[in-house]
């Protein structure tokens, strides 16, 4: 029962504070006053049906308020609409109250109070001047209300359903479509079987223009009979097989797209709380604003639905308190004394645009300027030449703000760049620009469908993974050839990005066929980009995402799961968490992350180069490929070390100078070591006296050879004496 | 003549003495708590070559096969990976691998779909041996080492390990959160 009052709470008190602020706004208006007499009536009725007395009491005194207006006893003016609001949330809270004894209790003063204003209200003699408005602290905030659905063009009636239901749907309808597919791959094998049919039609045919026997004649004509009457019967099923098929094809794709549907919600649930909002605070600012909202009936996804309260809210506030001027200020400026503010939604070109604009003062360029400088986010000389495109980008950064005061209002300015966070989280973004004749400019740009995303499937490691399109930088084929190393890294020079193995990334088995081209997908993250190697590109496809279950967690690499219209499940890629991955092994100088040429087998000598000069260790490094081994890098004597106990090296060539750790210590610590001590190891140093060779030696190193040397085969000699 | 008709209709209308009625409201109900307690249905699965035992009320299904996906950057160990269950991602994970560890698995025939407390998983099994119903009585504590057993009971002369449901969910839920 008490969810059934909740709900008629909810439906009819929403209806009600919309109406009240209608009210404000139109004088009276009778047939609002109708409505809001009614309303008020139905929540007594259904509160003393479950039995809540107070609710009762406060909407019997509603009631009455109402029909003393509707007789014009008494007045209808801001202060009574602020009392009746005050009931109004009152009534909510009550209603969504778990233990309702405990909350009448808690709350027994305020309820009070709130019975004791409305009954003033009508005591017109009474009634003092408007009190304070009480402070919204104290009741928790109105929830979003829905608009009453008869303002919806098209929708009439509505339903609760649980959100399980219908993502159960979605996902069984999914299910449908990839079953009906089969049947249509069906339908194409059995062709083979068609034709085999019609070529033994054909091959009887033939035996039938021989010489026979009579009686072999009497069975090949049986024989020809069966055939033909066979390859009729099987005709005609196949015609209603194909016509079935089609059928299920367009039923399946209908019914999931109807399910999709469902997921939409329009504009105007976003919005319920927004006219509440701006009256209420335009209340508090002493602002005269006027709230036009447009687009209510544009269909937005759910999940979007919900991020948007938040930033909208945001924005608004923004708008109310910095941007629109007193009625006084705007007077003189010659503009309207009501501030207009406006939200409006729209579908273009396969996106969801949200605009919020307002026709105030717009952005103060010169303060934003002297802000920069003072929070040394910009040095003058550069602040001096930013165009106003430029200057209104610094608004979103977090902690920005260009009052002084930190309002309870707006906050202190930490709302933009969460705003932006917010949107970025479901792929929008947000821009900002001047609105004409003057005033500020919010653009949201969003996906339509949240859950439909648009991936480029790849193939790692012989598994299918889609990638999103929307993340995706570039997508490239080069042959093997032109990739060139930098410090050990894969580097394809002409896109100046490094590259790194997908498959590698994934934790998966590197595939032993290895394509003469690779393909390379260009990701971007946080200004750095990067290359993914795959096997191959599969092409575009729209996958439904589903969230994976929550007992998995957050997988690494992994954002979202989808089904495959083959209904193979298939994973999608998280670009922000791969990029992680990929800075981290490009930092990672041990790891041999790039494929060996083609014949490279694991028998191949392993070398580790020791030295803190990058030029230094990418000479070495071209000369031991070139003599056909492995090579490793490390960048000082402690970064040798660590590398070294892996155990994978047959030969270390080191420095001496070295930050951290130097050759010589190195050297001494591998000697050291039980499983190391009979590694072979050369010492590569600018140093040439005597004394540093004899040295050199004395630690243990097996050679000791100086930078000059190179310019001969005396190192690849040393190395091929050394290990072959 | 009718005075026996007569009395043969009194007896049959005689009412029943009270604390007789009450006797016979006794035993039947405790014969029917007896029927109750005595005995529960398992569905008898074997993997590798032990049987072991679910009980049926958190058996929702079981198929013949479905392709699994596995999840990168994870051991395949005891999750499997992902299958596509009637349109939905469901998580499918290897019982063998807790239960039977080290041994080679086999061709897994069917598959089972189950629902512990809430958990739903998919698992492949050797073979499904249909429902069983075991009594109380049959059943033998197993020893403290079968971390995942509740119970054993013979069936056609071998074995089965009743699988209790809330020590496999834990264990299943860390491995599954790993």
């Amino acid at each position: 029962m008490m969810d059934l009052f909740r709900v008629e709470v909810e439906t009819q008190i929403g209806r009600l504070c919309d109406d009240l602020i209608r009210l404000e706004r139109s004088g009276n208006d009778p047939a609002l006053l109708e409505s809001l007499m009614r309303a008020s009536h139905s929540t007594k009725g259904a509160a003393r049906m479950v039995g809540v007395l107070p609710a009762e009491k406060l909407a019997h005194v509603m009631e009455d308020y109402f029909v003393a207006a509707q007789a014009s006893r008494v007045a209808v003016n801001a202060a009574a609409i602020d009392t009746v609001l005050f009931a109004a949330d009152l009534l909510i809270a009550m209603s969504k109250a778990e233990v309702l004894e405990k909350w009448e209790q808690e709350n027994a003063e305020t309820l009070a109070a709130a019975y004791e204003r409305l009954t003033a209200l009508m005591n017109p003699v009474a009634s003092p001047a408007a009190p304070a408005r009480p402070v919204a602290a104290s009741l928790p905030t109105p929830v979003t209300q829905p608009v009453t659905p008869a303002e919806i063009k098209g929708e009439s009636r509505t339903m609760r359903l649980a959100a399980d239901r219908l993502d159960a749907l979605l996902n069984l309808s999914g299910e449908a479509q990839v079953l009906g597919m089969w049947l249509t791959e069906f339908a194409q094998s059995l062709l083979e079987y068609k034709s085999k049919h019609a070529q033994l039609h054909g091959c009887l045919l033939q035996l039938e223009t021989k010489t026979l026997p009579a009686n072999a004649r009497v069975q090949l004509e049986q024989a020809l009979q069966l055939c033909s009457d066979g390859g009729r019967i099987l005709f005609e099923r196949l015609e209603a097989l194909n016509e079935h098929d089609r059928r299920v094809q367009s039923v399946t794709k209908q019914l999931f797209e109807e399910v999709l549907l469902t997921r939409m919600r329009p504009f105007s649930d976003a919005v319920g709380n927004l006219n509440r909002l701006v009256r209420d605070l335009g209340r508090d600012l002493g602002k005269e604003v006027e709230l036009q909202l447009q687009g209510l009936e544009v269909l937005v996804d759910r999940d979007i639905l919900e991020r948007l309260e938040s930033p909208l809210t945001q924005l608004l506030r923004n708008a109310l308190d910095h941007g629109i001027e007193t009625g006084l200020e705007r007077s003189s400026k010659g503009k309207p004394d009501q501030g207009n503010l406006r939200v409006q939604a729209r579908h273009s070109r396969g996106w969801l645009f949200i605009t919020v604009s307002d026709d105030g003062r717009g952005l103060d360029y010169a303060a934003l300027r002297e802000r920069l400088v003072e929070r040394n986010l910009c040095p003058p000389e550069v602040v001096e030449r930013l165009s106003q495109e430029e200057l209104i980008e610094f608004i979103f950064l977090p902690g920005f703000s260009s009052r002084t005061e930190v309002t309870e209002i707006s906050g202190r300015g930490v709302g933009l760049d969460l705003v932006r966070q917010t949107l970025g989280e479901v792929g929008g973004r947000v821009t900002c620009q001047p609105a004409s004749p003057y005033g500020l400019e919010f653009e949201i740009r969003l996906p339509i469908a949240l859950s439909i995303l648009q991936c480029l499937m790849v193939e790692i490691a012989g598994e299918v993974y889609g990638l999103p399109l929307a993340r995706l930088d570039r997508v490239f084929q080069v042959e093997h050839e032109r990739v060139t190393s930098v410090e050990g890294r894969p580097w394809l020079e002409e896109e100046n990005i490094a590259l790194v193995m997908g498959y590698n990334l994934l934790g998966l088995p590197a595939p032993e066929q290895r394509d003469p081209t690779l393909c390379i997908v260009g990701l971007r993250h946080n200004d750095q980009n990067f290359g993914m190697v795959v096997d191959r590109f599969l092409g575009k496809e729209k996958l439904v995402t589903q969230r994976l279950d929550s007992r998995l967690g957050k997988l690494q690499h992994v954002t979202v799961g989808a089904i495959l219209k083959d209904g193979t499940p298939t994973l999608v890629l998280d670009v922000d968490d791969l990029a992680r991955s990929m800075g981290r092994t490009l930092e990672d100088w041990r790891q041999e992350y790039f494929p060996r040429a083609a014949g490279g087998g694991d028998d191949r000598k392993r070398v580790l180069v020791v030295d803190d000069s990058i030029t230094v260790r990418e000479v070495e490094r071209n000369l031991l490929r070139g003599l056909g081994y492995d090579v490793d890098v490390a960048v000082d004597g402690m970064d040798g070390w660590n590398a070294v106990r892996s155990g994978r090296y047959s030969l270390v060539v080191s420095d001496i100078d070295m930050p951290r750790m130097d050759g010589f210590e190195l050297v001494r610590l591998i000697r050291a070591d039980p499983l190391l001590s009979s590694l072979p190891i050369i010492i590569v140093s600018y140093k040439d006296r005597e004394e540093d060779k004899v040295r050199g030696l004395e630690v243990g190193a097996d050679a000791y050879l100086t930078k000059a040397s190179f310019h001969d085969d005396k190192f690849a000699e040393t190395v091929r004496n050394l290990i072959g | 003549m009718i005075d026996e008709a007569a009395d043969a209709t009194d007896l049959f209308q005689r009412q029943p003495e009270l604390d007789y009625l009450e006797q016979w409201r006794t035993t039947l109900a405790a014969q029917a708590e007896q029927a109750v307690e005595e005995s529960q249905r398992y569905l008898v699965f074997r993997l590798a070559d032990q049987l072991f035992g679910l009980p049926s009320s958190l058996v929702i299904e079981v198929l013949s096969s479905l392709t699994v996906r596995a999840l990168p950057n994870r051991s395949k160990e005891v999750v499997q990976g992902l299958v596509n269950l009637h349109g939905r991602l469901q998580i499918c994970v290897s019982l063998a691998s807790l239960l039977v560890p080290g041994q080679p698995a086999g061709v897994a025939k069917r598959l089972l779909v189950v629902n512990l407390q809430g958990d739903h998983y998919v698992t492949p099994v050797q073979d499904a041996l249909g429902m069983h119903r075991f009594k109380a009585a049959d059943i033998i504590q197993p020893p403290a080492s079968a971390r995942h057993l509740n119970g054993l009971c013979s069936l056609n002369e071998q074995m089965v390990g009743l699988l209790d449901c809330s020590s496999l969910r834990n264990t299943l839920r860390r491995n599954v959160s790993r």
